[in-house]
């Protein structure tokens, strides 16, 4: 059994009518954002909490969130905004639905507590476009923390003044990218920009913007509420606190399980019912099909940290983890992985919009055993490619798990080669 | 602000301004970045990547074009690494596109194709199907191969931020994205034309020349553009290198020029040159017994010289006139008029649409803008009176949405709504019959809120005037300015047959807002041919003629009904204001004369000798634009057949009068000297001191039915209406009469059937379009048409009414 399970921002994962404002209040929901509106904190003070805590992105790239904070200026002129991150588009991804589903206040309370430390005006959640259940939920928990003086203008009779909006997107993957999230609020095509300017100087509306992940942001009211100390202490000395997985794949329970960081990997795949009988772990994609394939062998002696995963050459990124057992046809699953960039490649930048067709007419061309000599190869030099010649990381995100896949299970590749020739070692 | 900053490009050291992209800092220090999606004049999309570098310390290769500089920094636009990002993106640039550079109408001057020789690679890897992409109609002007298209976006970012007309947009995603209209309307900017420059590849390419020739086979001449007063430089590109005698201009392009067109060009400057090849006259002919006769040219000259000193003899020089298109040069035009002048013609102008002309006594060295097209920019009130810039004057339209765009109030008032692409923060109309009285009004409007001792003593004759809310707001936000307003009178005002009061109250206004008038003149010369002394009161140098050697102008010498015309480059049926006087004055005149580049079928019944004359390109001349500055070029082309330039046909006949055997003139460059000379000394002598316009006293009166003379922009000019792809995008639009719902309304009219318009003693009947940008009382007539010629001065009152 694993001490701590779910008890950030999944806690209220059982428990009833948990995304209404009584039972927020019951279970001492708001009382850190009443107490900051009261006694208005330094927000430095408040930033040193965050960067204690060991918080870190939780929407792929594990940014420190209290360093990121940091970075907005308070005191420039005009608006700032806040936008947090609900798209989850990430293939293997589905943690935060369940906290915009079953804890929506804890996610307001925390968008609330980020602008008062960075002085922002307006936050927006932007939620992907399927999400009708959850956007329910976000707008009703929304109009409630307004009714009650939470939210809006002059909130609890102070000076403070934080808007927030709930925007249900038009559907497609990059637009959870956080500069095409940004160009989509204005109305325009999902298009990421290219950074610098960092959405910290020149964001939304050209105003400093910052962009958090859902999880990120619920997690901030649980971290003021109990300290920095004890977040940070729930996980290992260089990952603090608890992370939320999507298990899926082939296991007997998937499921989200929010669990202290540096659980092992295989107490998390206990979590999820195991293996089917009989059957061995051949590769793990440990967060979100965009971070680098483990082998399941390496996985099973591994802890889900981010120094963890680190080692084992790949990342937590959103905590979308799929299991693969050794039925898995590796060429199959490649093929499918790559399906799903070409089709989602926004199409605005040429080794992207070009490399991810060629990538997926070659993996398709594996997976049906119709591969040419010299195919893999080429996949790997192509996503070699791909990778940092992008302007968002979508780049990375198909050269990664074609790159380590090749590294990894070469053998299982090479089989759908037609002629059945192998060639030259590459890696 | 920008501070000065050190770097390093390929280990040579280089100052630069902090902002500046790598980019710009090695285009400036001579160091080639290659580059698709980089263009000067637009936003940054750093999306094609082919300008990836190496920056010292930067992991990844960075985009030169979205990479500040900084100091210190270490760039390397050729090291391994950077070549080794910029070759492969370059196969990612081909894997996709059509390797049939020669079938491509970009071959020899494509981008893709130079930088495929520097940056690609001899064998291609890519051995799936290519992607194909359906081609989208996108009117006559431009043609499209989508397959050829790299995503790189200009023509995106141009429509957007140029254009200001969002007509091209990406759809789609991924490698399905495809550029088009979405609509399927076609393009519609009148400058949409550049989208063929900016494209860097062979997806967007010129209709009306596509697959005509090479461009390494054409000879490349600088010329300037001849539709409007700004006169934008462009190369005109000749096809010569195989034959000598199928001399053509196979194209226009801009030619860069900050000060007026920067790197853009209108529509109508673009493709208005095919017309060099429809409709010309190429030989001299008379009319003898009512039939043609093709002459040499001396029969020609002999009898011009023969019949005219006739009339003087008989009638006096007085009953000859000369009119001059105002596109004309001023070498044209000098030798025109020193030609009639030597004869004791005192009839000389080319103003051909101007009802009221006694104004233009007032006007110094001749009608123009009060700044240059930069300066435009620097404004912070636009105040557009009866001017139309966007689609006659496209760059000068262009210098004032840039103004707009950074925060200038562009008002605008006028017998319709202005069609801009820019904000318009005071967008009104008012009757065209009661312009001089709200001109008056707005002056009353500023006298209230502002104390000035010169203009106070007007307040006596605006006693009876009533300030609306309307005025009250405009004056205000008049007043409410940085830098002195600018105010820009349309040519269209001109053509008002109250037009003295009019611009004497508008100058009311000016000096009321410390600034001075600016004017958009018709055609690309108005104001060369006014120093050239082709207008009744100057002579050359502008210098003003005493009272008694001051002629008759344009109208009022068809009015006359004289006994000779001598017409250049003028189809009075379809250019002049009155053309029904114009044409009763031709038909019952004893001796016409037509000289002109194009064919007209009027001019076959009244001319009686008709002169082929070389058109625009084919001729070397000087241009003074509207901002003052003298253009000169040099021919591109021999004129076809016959034809001589006009100059050279003006300095012979006034030879050939005065039985000289020597040409006066017979350097082009030494006219233009000459009147260039004129000119200062003119000025050194204060010669062209203003007179000041003084304004009566308003009678006010309800406004009337009144007609606004129309000439569409790709209709307005012989040359024009000659070029085939542009009178396709023209359309039919161009042959409606218009008014507003409350106009048809009042008088029965709809669109299902024609309105019959009756002016004076002539009548013509048009199609209608309710169209609610034109003001109440007031109805748009389509010069243009050919049913127009009937009718007589249509700025002024008509009657109407619904006809089968
Ligand atoms: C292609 C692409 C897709 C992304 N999709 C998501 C997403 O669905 N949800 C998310 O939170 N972050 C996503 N990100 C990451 C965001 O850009 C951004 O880094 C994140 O929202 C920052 O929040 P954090 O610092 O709290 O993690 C995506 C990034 C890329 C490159
Ligand atoms: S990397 Fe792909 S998704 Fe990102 S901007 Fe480029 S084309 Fe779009
Ligand atoms: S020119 Fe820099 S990315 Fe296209």
């Amino acid at each position: 059994m694993i001490e701590h399970l779910n008890t950030v921002c999944y806690r209220f994962k059982s428990v009833e009518n948990s995304w209404t404002l009584p039972v927020y209040l019951e279970h001492g929901g708001y009382a850190v954002w009443k107490e900051i509106v009261k006694t208005a904190p330094d927000p430095k003070d408040l930033i040193e909490v965050i960067k204690r805590s060991g918080l870190r992105g939780r929407g792929g790239a594990g940014f420190p969130t209290g360093l990121k904070w940091s970075f907005m200026d308070r005191n420039a002129p005009g608006p700032k905004y806040l936008i947090c991150n609900s798209d989850e588009g990430e293939p293997g991804t589905f943690k935060d639905r369940q906290i915009l589903t079953t804890n929506p206040h804890q996610l307001i309370e925390g968008m609330l507590i980020a602008s008062y430390v960075m002085g922002l005006d307006v936050g927006y959640n932007f939620l992907r476009g399927e999400f009708a259940l959850p956007f329910q939920r976000c707008e009703s928990a929304l109009a409630e923390a307004r009714a009650a003086g939470l939210v809006g203008a002059s909130i609890l009779g102070s000076k403070l003044n934080i808007e927030i909006h709930n925007i249900l997107g038009a559907g497609s993957y990059i637009v959870g990218e956080e500069t095409a999230m940004i160009e989509a609020l204005e109305g325009k095509r999902a298009y990421p920009r290219y950074k610098p300017p960092f959405p910290a100087v020149h964001g939304l509306y050209g105003q400093p913007t910052t962009v958090n992940n859902t999880e990120t942001l619920a997690s901030v009211p649980m971290i003021l509420a109990q300290g920095a100390d004890w977040f940070s202490g729930l996980g290992t000395e260089k990952s603090g606190g608890t992370k939320m997985f999507s298990v899926s794949g082939h296991v007997n329970n998937p499921g989200v399980f929010e669990i202290p960081l540096g659980t092992s990997f295989e107490s998390l795949l206990a979590l999820a019912g195991g293996l089917q009988e009989g059957r061995s772990c051949l590769v793990v994609i440990p967060g979100g099909t965009s971070m680098r394939v483990v082998p399941g062998a390496e996985m099973l002696t591994s802890e889900m940290s981010y120094e963890g995963m680190e080692a084992v050459g790949s990342a937590i990124g959103s905590g979308g983890l799929i299991v693969m057992d050794d039925r898995t046809d590796i060429a199959q699953a490649l093929a499918v992985m790559m399906e799903f960039y070409q089709h989602e490649s926004c199409g605005q930048c040429t080794p992207c919009r070009e490399g991810s067709g060629w990538v997926s007419a070659l993996t398709a061309r594996l997976a049906q055993g119709l591969g040419k000599p010299g195919d893999i190869d080429r996949l790997y030099a192509i996503a070699k490619q791909i990778e940092g010649r992008t302007i968002c990381a979508f780049g990375e995100a198909i050269s990664w798990p074609v790159t380590s896949f090749i590294q990894h299970f070469r053998p299982q590749l090479e089989v759908g080669i037609a002629s059945n020739e192998s060639s030259e070692n590459c890696t | 602000m920008s501070a000065a900053v050190n770097i390093k490009i390929d280990n040579q050291s280089i100052q630069c301004q902090s902002g500046q992209s790598i980019i710009e800092v090695a285009d400036q220090a001579g160091i080639y970045i290659p580059r698709f999606c980089y263009h000067p004049k637009l936003s940054i999309a750093a999306n094609c990547r082919m300008c990836l570098v190496e920056v010292q310390q930067a992991p990844k290769p960075l985009p030169a074009c979205a990479t500040p500089v900084s100091e210190g920094m270490v760039v390397y636009t050729r090291s391994r690494k950077a070549l080794q990002a910029q070759q492969d993106i370059m196969s990612f640039l081909l894997i996709n596109h059509p390797l049939d550079c020669p079938i491509c109408d970009q071959g020899g001057e494509c981008d893709l194709q130079d930088l495929a020789m520097a940056y690609g690679r001899s064998r291609g890897e890519f051995e799936e199907h290519k992607r194909a992409v359906e081609d989208e109609h996108l009117g006559p002007l431009v043609s499209t191969e989508m397959t050829r298209c790299i995503h790189c976006t200009r023509c995106v970012r141009f429509g957007e931020e140029i254009a200001g007309m969002p007509e091209l947009g990406v759809m789609s995603r991924g490698g399905r994205a495809y550029i088009g209209t979405y609509l399927g309307k076609g393009l519609h900017s009148e400058l949409s034309g550049n989208v063929i420059d900016v494209c860097p590849v062979g997806a967007l390419t010129a209709k009306p020349s596509r697959f005509k020739g090479r461009s390494w086979t054409f000879k490349q001449h600088a010329q300037l553009a001849r539709h409007d007063c700004v006169g934008s430089h462009v190369y005109c590109h000749v096809q010569s290198h195989y034959t000598d005698a199928a001399h053509t201009v196979m194209r226009v392009l801009p030619r860069a020029q900050e000060d007026l067109n920067e790197v853009w060009l209108s529509d109508r400057d673009r493709f208005s040159y095919e017309a060099l090849q429809h409709q010309r006259l190429t030989q001299p002919q008379i009319k003898e017994g009512g039939q043609w006769k093709v002459v040499p040219w001396n029969v020609a000259l002999d009898v011009i010289t023969d019949r005219l000193s006739g009339i003087i003899q008989t009638a006096g020089a007085d009953q000859i006139a000369g009119c001059i298109a105002p596109s004309a040069t001023v070498e044209e035009g000098f030798l025109f008029q020193d030609w009639l002048r030597s004869l004791g013609v005192r009839n000389i102008d080319c103003r051909m649409r101007e009802a009221d002309v006694s104004h233009d006594l007032n006007v110094g060295l001749g009608p123009r803008l009060a700044c240059t097209l930069p300066e435009i920019e620097t404004h912070d009130r636009i105040l557009l009176l009866e001017a139309f810039p966007r689609r006659h004057q496209p760059m000068l339209n262009h210098r004032i949405r840039k103004a707009a765009q950074s925060g200038a109030a562009v008002l605008s008032w006028g017998s319709r709504l202005q069609d801009a692409n820019y904000t318009i923060a005071f967008n009104e109309t008012l009757p065209i019959s009661t312009w001089a009285e709200h001109m008056a009004t707005l002056v009353k409007a500023l006298l209230q809120l502002k104390d000035d001792q010169v203009y106070q003593t007007l307040s006596a004759a605006l006693e009876p005037l009533e300030v609306t809310p309307t005025i009250q707001t405009l004056a205000t936000t008049l007043l409410d300015h940085q830098t002195p307003p600018m105010i820009l009178i349309g040519e269209t005002m001109l053509q008002h047959p109250d037009a003295t009061q009019i611009i004497a109250w508008a100058e009311c206004l000016a000096g009321l807002l410390s600034t001075q008038l600016s004017w958009v003149t018709s055609g690309a010369n108005t104001a060369g041919l006014w120093l050239s002394g082709c207008v009744p009161h100057r002579a050359p140098g502008a210098v003003p003629l005493p009272k008694e050697d001051i002629g008759l102008g344009t109208l009022e010498s068809f009015k006359a009904q004289l006994k000779a015309y001598i017409i250049h480059d003028v189809m009075p049926d379809l250019d002049v204001m009155g053309s029904r006087q114009a044409l009763e004055a031709l038909n019952q005149s004893a001796f016409n004369v037509y000289v002109s580049p194009f064919e007209s079928s009027a001019a076959r019944d009244w001319a009686d000798v008709i002169l082929p004359c070389a058109a625009g390109y084919e001729t070397s001349g000087t241009l003074v634009n509207a901002t003052g500055t003298w253009q000169t070029v040099a021919s591109a082309l021999a004129a076809p057949g016959e034809a001589k330039p006009a100059w050279k046909i003006y300095a012979a006949l006034a030879a050939w009068h005065h039985t000289e055997t020597q040409l006066k003139f017979d350097e082009v460059t030494a006219v233009a000297q000459a009147v260039e000379h004129a000119v200062q000394s003119a000025k050194a002598q204060n010669k062209h001191d203003q007179a000041v316009l003084v304004p009566e006293a308003i009678q006010v009166t309800p406004p009337t039915l009144w007609g606004v003379a129309y000439w569409h922009d790709l209709r307005e000019d012989t040359l024009v209406r000659a070029a085939p792809a542009l009178q396709l995008q023209a359309g039919e639009d161009v042959a409606y009469a218009r008014c507003n719902t409350l106009t048809a309304t009042t008088f029965a009219l709809n669109e299902t059937t024609y309105v019959q318009v009756k002016q004076g003693e002539g009548q013509a009947r048009f199609k209608l379009k309710i169209d609610e940008s034109i003001a109440n009382h007031t109805v748009q007539i389509p010069m243009t048409e050919p049913v127009s010629a009937s009718l007589g001065l249509c700025t002024g009152p008509i009657e109407v009414e619904a006809c089968a």
